[in-house]
């Protein structure tokens, strides 16, 4: 098969549909396959998706009280059968992966997962996903059909296509699988006030600062910087000294910042990999085997805490 | 209650080797239990602490992962037994295969109310195993539990922490559930414990023994390779920390990023 006929789109996410729209076009290069979209929601959703250009829509307007969204995987399942989609793509959120991995166990089939890369060959397709913490890269080929990926937000452009033709909108009963957990209660988390993935400069905090108080001295210098601070997983996870959507690292954030100052971190690939994008990367570590140095662009190796003072003094001169 | 928790036992990731030409290898990489299954371990642990029950830990492999340093790592913080599955055919195993010898190891112990996973293997990190595993199974799954309470016989209430929200879920047992990395802080292994660990019961079974004739890759691995690493100019700045302090400003400030 050269080209995939029908290439399916999933997600709880009207915006990461547009995404998984836009990453699916790019399977389509030929242009002929059919792209269809599954939302879970109402008709302003369904117009929402169809802006993005799809050729059908299946809606499921509405999940019982009580479930679960990830409860549909079964209506999707069905739809599957039937529809029998070559690919089947899905948003990697964390209500994505878990219809991914229901999907994958009833069809008996691996899902590639956080697919940072593919491509249709005539062979099939293959698709990248990162091992190791970040260390390494494999390049895989589904030997099963459909072809099932989950790809993260971010990675794919939304495109609004203007006067987009009417899809076809089939609506699919939602179908109440046999053993089921229940929802008793949602609490909206409060609203990240972080965003590393923009910031232009970022100071990250290592397993080198001793003391939780510390913290001060480096907002002196995120403050002079204007710099957003970030920490290593340890220190948010381990120590819960920052909150999680400050870490860097393979299953947190990966910057593109221009500046990046490490402070007292030690450069453990599953760190280093989530700055591989920073234009300049400077290390300040009191050990100078640390293996961030190789990584830096340029490196001090003192103790953090007598080059912090002098470095905000040398910045307030600049 | 039965409790079973899965680990992943991988190359350790940190031990990597990456060539000049971005050839990987794991050689020379110790095998260890995967860094988020060990909360998973934990919960079971404390969960059968407080309510009585035994946990079992289950790991599928290639004949690496059974090693008696391993074994004892594992059975030293509370786990009463070990069942692993061994195959050569398991080296790189995906998901589906994996998912289906670990299904079928369960069956084969009978009456199990829980199955407990990390968040995700240390080395492939799909994320994946875990929730088919329950769905092989036929029972419910779950995946990013940070909070497992037993309500009552036979149902837990978890708490489950999406991107922007958090639920308060009734799961009815038997369950599989896939933990957090912060759900709980695993403990360290008292010296009584680790002396204990050698007397604890390990189990090797084969394919055959869970009743699988062959096991078809559902994915093939085409290539392993280092990501491409952006090239960094790796300037030491030497001198007193007020020398080095003033050398980087003026270099920070000619890359125009100060």
């Amino acid at each position: 098969m050269i080209n995939p006929q029908r290439i399916l789109v999933v997600s709880e996410d009207v915006n990461l549909i547009g995404e998984l729209i836009g990453a699916a076009r790019r399977l389509n290069s030929e242009g002929r396959s059919v792209i269809a979209a599954v939302v879970a929601g109402d008709q302003s959703a369904v117009r929402r998706v169809a802006s993005f250009g799809v050729d059908q829509i299946y809606q499921i307007s509405q999940v019982p009280e009580g479930h679960l969204v990830e409860d549909i995987f079964l209506t999707l399942l069905e739809l599957i059968h039937q529809y029998e989609p070559a690919v089947i793509l899905i948003g990697a959120t964390t209500t994505g992966r878990l219809i991914c991995g229901r999907l994958a166990a009833r069809l008996d089939l691996s899902a590639i997962t956080d697919v940072r890369a593919f491509d249709w060959h005539k062979d099939g397709l293959k698709a990248r996903h990162m091992i190791f913490a970040g260390g390494a890269e494999r390049l895989e080929r589904p030997l099963r059909m459909p072809v099932l990926m989950s790809i993260a937000r971010g990675q794919h452009e939304v495109e609004v296509v203007p006067n987009a033709t009417s899809p076809e909108v089939v609506t699919l009963p939602f179908i109440t699988p046999q053993k089921r957990v229940v929802l008793l209660e949602r609490k909206d988390l409060p609203p990240v006030s972080v965003n590393l993935v923009d910031a232009k400069r970022v100071v990250c905090l290592g397993r080198g600062i001793a003391r939780q108080e510390d913290l001060a001295l480096v907002e002196n210098l995120a403050k002079e910087l204007g710099a957003e601070i970030a920490c290593t997983r340890p220190l948010s996870e381990g120590l819960g000294w920052l909150p999680r959507e400050r870490y860097i690292g393979i299953s947190g954030a990966h910057i593109r910042s221009d500046l990046y100052i490490g402070l007292g971190v030690s450069g453990q690939v599953q760190h280093t990999v989530g700055i591989t994008d920073a234009k300049v990367i400077v290390a300040v570590n009191r050990d100078p085997d640390a293996p961030i140095f190789k990584q830096a662009d340029y490196g001090i190796a003192a103790d953090l805490y007598q080059v912090l003072p002098a470095l905000i003094q040398a910045i307030q001169t600049v | 209650m039965k409790i079973v928790v899965c680990l992943k036992i991988a190359p350790d990731p940190e031990d990597l080797e990456i060539g000049s030409d971005g050839s990987v290898s794991t050689t020379h990489a110790e095998w260890t239990i995967g860094g988020f299954d060990l909360p998973a371990l934990e919960t079971g642990v404390r969960l059968a602490e407080m309510h009585g029950g035994k946990v079992i830990a289950l790991s599928v492999g290639p004949p690496d992962i059974n090693q008696s340093k391993i074994r004892k790592d594992i059975l030293s913080r509370g786990a009463e037994e070990l069942v692993l599955v061994v195959d050569e055919s398991l080296r790189d195993a995906s998901t589906a295969e994996t998912a289906r010898v670990l299904t079928a190891a369960i069956q084969k112990m009978g009456d199990v109310q829980l199955v407990l996973f990390g968040e995700g293997s240390a080395d492939l990190y799909f994320q994946q195993t875990g929730v088919q595993v329950g769905e092989r199974l036929g029972w419910v799954s779950l995946n990013a539990v940070r909070d497992v309470r037993l309500k009552a016989e036979g149902t837990l209430q978890v708490q489950r922490v999406l991107e922007q929200e958090i639920q308060v879920i009734e799961v009815p047992l038997p369950a599989a559930l896939s933990v957090t990395s912060d759900i709980c802080e695993p403990r360290l292994a008292s010296m009584r414990e680790i002396l204990r660990a050698s007397k604890k019961p390990v189990l090797e079974w084969s394919l055959a023994d869970v009743g699988i004739e062959s096991l078809a890759p559902s994915v093939e691995i085409l290539a392993v390779k280092a990501p491409p690493r952006t090239a960094r100019k790796a300037i030491l700045l030497d001198g007193s920390v007020e020398e080095a302090v003033r050398l980087l400003v003026s270099h920070l400030k000619k890359e125009g990023v100060l």
